[in-house]
């Protein structure tokens, strides 16, 4: 097979195994959507401090956005990886002639191909069930920022599966390192203040950026969140950095 | 450096992990179409050594080549030509049986057909039945398959039937005899001496890091001065059991002298072979 088609083929598996393991469809499918209606629901009528002209779920879809993209190329990355390696499949793969660059990009594919369906259903939801839709001038931005996103968190998951030894670790791991840096970054909630030191600090890491960048695309008051960019861009790149120096194919022993 | 078409070359091979020596100067050869069997104790260097020919593991120093290349370079042509079955590899779980067959068979240019594959293994039942939900044994046939997709030249066994039950272990062997049928090339390592005895055409003994013996299996048992075992039932109903280093001139005294039934004649083993190999 050529390049392309065997890169069609790679993706295929990953997505036919992806959506029958049904712990992976739940975190990265059920998980973001049903916070979304719930939460989404609670929080209707609600006024966001110092900005009563805005809606807040206009911040809280965003805000969704960004977690269902973390989950479904960081978490669930991270987790399939882990566990693959520790399962022995990829030194598996390494006894065949599939390229491993051609593995990892399938593997990456399969993950930009989840997480934008994530993306659009979150956006569409919504658009139907709240009637809150980022501002058209925005949406090269919103794709822009969803890519970029993807891309950093995909990394960042490679890299982080890479300090995973055993497969029933990933989900603490995995979920250790990116709830509670959502929560400080005010991803779920629209009225966090945190003391200015703390939120330099936070705002350095790709969690509170990614958040920052989706609520731009989405609040009609928001500048295009440069710094957010930027420090989204430089994770992107220590992701890459990271996972191609501490990627491994075979089990710790 | 020597020419030569066998598929397996290897000279003065050593590899230390830090200051421990796991092999200290191997040589090795592996000839066309043959079942050769690397046997010795655990720690002795068998996984290591198979783990350098496929490529998994650097070598200190030495010279090594599989199908004529340097496995540590990872050459996809190398790969596209040998078949691995490893210890303990698992499986995307969530593919059925077919599946993962084909999505194999796709890596390579001329894969063996998927039902051929499924009848070599007898998993033609299993074809739809997702990889997490077979048994052990049929998990087992199902690494054998994958090995067997691209229609290799050159197959390691790493201990392919360690946990079958003695059916499972003949099919196994049947199909590894099937290989050698078609001209295939197999490298196996084992335990169990009575299977490499069965199916190598040559034997080599590993122990302390560097080959202790070659040859086939009738060779090496020569090699070794253990007796044949003679027992039967006497007159006198006692059960007698004898050592004999001339088993004819024992076994003509025996019948010539008494009243013997069930006579049995136990010739010496590889096994009795590879215990005085290996013994420090």
């Amino acid at each position: 097979m050529n390049g392309p088609r065997l890169l069609v083929h790679q993706v295929g598996m990953e997505q036919r195994a992806f959506w029958r393991n049904p712990e992976a469809a739940f975190f990265t499918f059920v998980l973001p959507v049903g916070l979304l209606l719930i939460f989404g629901a609670i929080n209707s009528g609600d006024t966001v401090r110092g900005r009563p002209d805005l809606d807040p779920l206009t911040l809280f879809v965003p805000g969704i956005l960004a977690f269902g993209i973390i989950v479904a190329a960081y978490g669930t990355l991270a987790a399939t990886i882990a566990t693959l390696r520790a399962e022995g499949v990829l030194k598996r793969m390494r006894a065949t002639p599939l390229p491993p660059g051609m593995y990892i990009a399938g593997q990456l594919t399969s993950v930009l191909l989840t997480s934008l369906l994530i993306a659009v259903t979150t956006v569409v939801l919504g658009r139907v069930v709240f009637g809150i839709s980022p501002q058209v001038g925005r949406l090269p931005l919103l794709v822009g920022v969803l890519v970029l996103g993807i891309l950093c968190f995909a990394a960042l998951g490679l890299a982080i599966s890479a300090a995973i030894r055993r497969a029933e670790t990933s989900g603490a791991i995995t979920n250790g390192t990116y709830l509670p840096l959502a929560l400080v970054s005010g991803t779920f909630s629209y009225g966090l203040v945190l003391p200015a030191w703390l939120d330099h600090i936070i705002s350095a890491f790709p969690i509170k950026a990614l958040t920052t960048s989706l609520r731009a695309a989405y609040d009609p008051g928001a500048g295009i969140p440069i710094s957010s960019l930027l420090v989204l861009a430089a994770w992107a790149m220590i992701g890459i950095v990271l996972a191609r120096r501490f990627f491994r194919w075979e089990p710790s022993q | 450096m020597p020419v030569s078409n066998s598929p397996i070359v290897v000279q003065g091979l050593r590899k230390h992990y830090g200051e421990r020596a796991v092999l200290t100067g191997l040589d090795l050869e592996v000839r066309p179409g043959e079942v050769f069997s690397l046997l010795g104790p655990n720690g002795a260097g068998k996984t290591t050594t198979v783990e350098i020919l496929e490529g998994y593991r650097n070598a200190t120093a030495g010279f090594v080549r599989v199908l004529g290349f340097d496995p540590a370079s990872h050459p996809l042509e190398l790969r596209q030509r040998t078949g691995v079955v490893l210890q303990e590899c698992g499986f995307p779980n969530h593919l059925r049986v077919g599946e993962l067959l084909d999505g194999w068979r796709a890596y390579y240019p001329t894969p063996r057909p998927l039902d051929e594959l499924l009848d070599v293994v007898e998993l033609r039942e299993e074809r739809t039945t997702l990889v997490r939900r077979l048994s052990g044994g049929q998990r087992r046939r199902l690494d054998f398959a994958l090995a067997l997709a691209g229609d290799p030249d050159l197959i390691f066994l790493d201990e392919p039937t360690t946990g079958f039950d003695p059916e499972a272990r003949r099919r196994c062997w049947a199909a590894i005899e099937n290989l050698q049928s078609l001209g295939k090339t197999v490298l196996l390592t084992t335990h169990y001496l009575d299977e490499a005895e069965r199916l190598s055409d040559r034997v080599a003994i590993l122990s302390g890091g560097t080959i202790r013996a070659v040859g086939t299996p009738r060779e090496l048992t020569h090699l070794a001065n253990a007796p044949t075992r003679i027992s039967f039932t006497a007159a006198s109903g006692d059960r007698v059991e004898l050592e004999a280093d001339d088993s004819a001139a024992s076994l003509r005294t025996l019948l010539a002298n008494g009243d013997v039934s069930d006579l049995t004649v136990a010739p010496p083993t590889l096994e009795d072979a590879y215990l005085e190999l290996v013994a420090p």
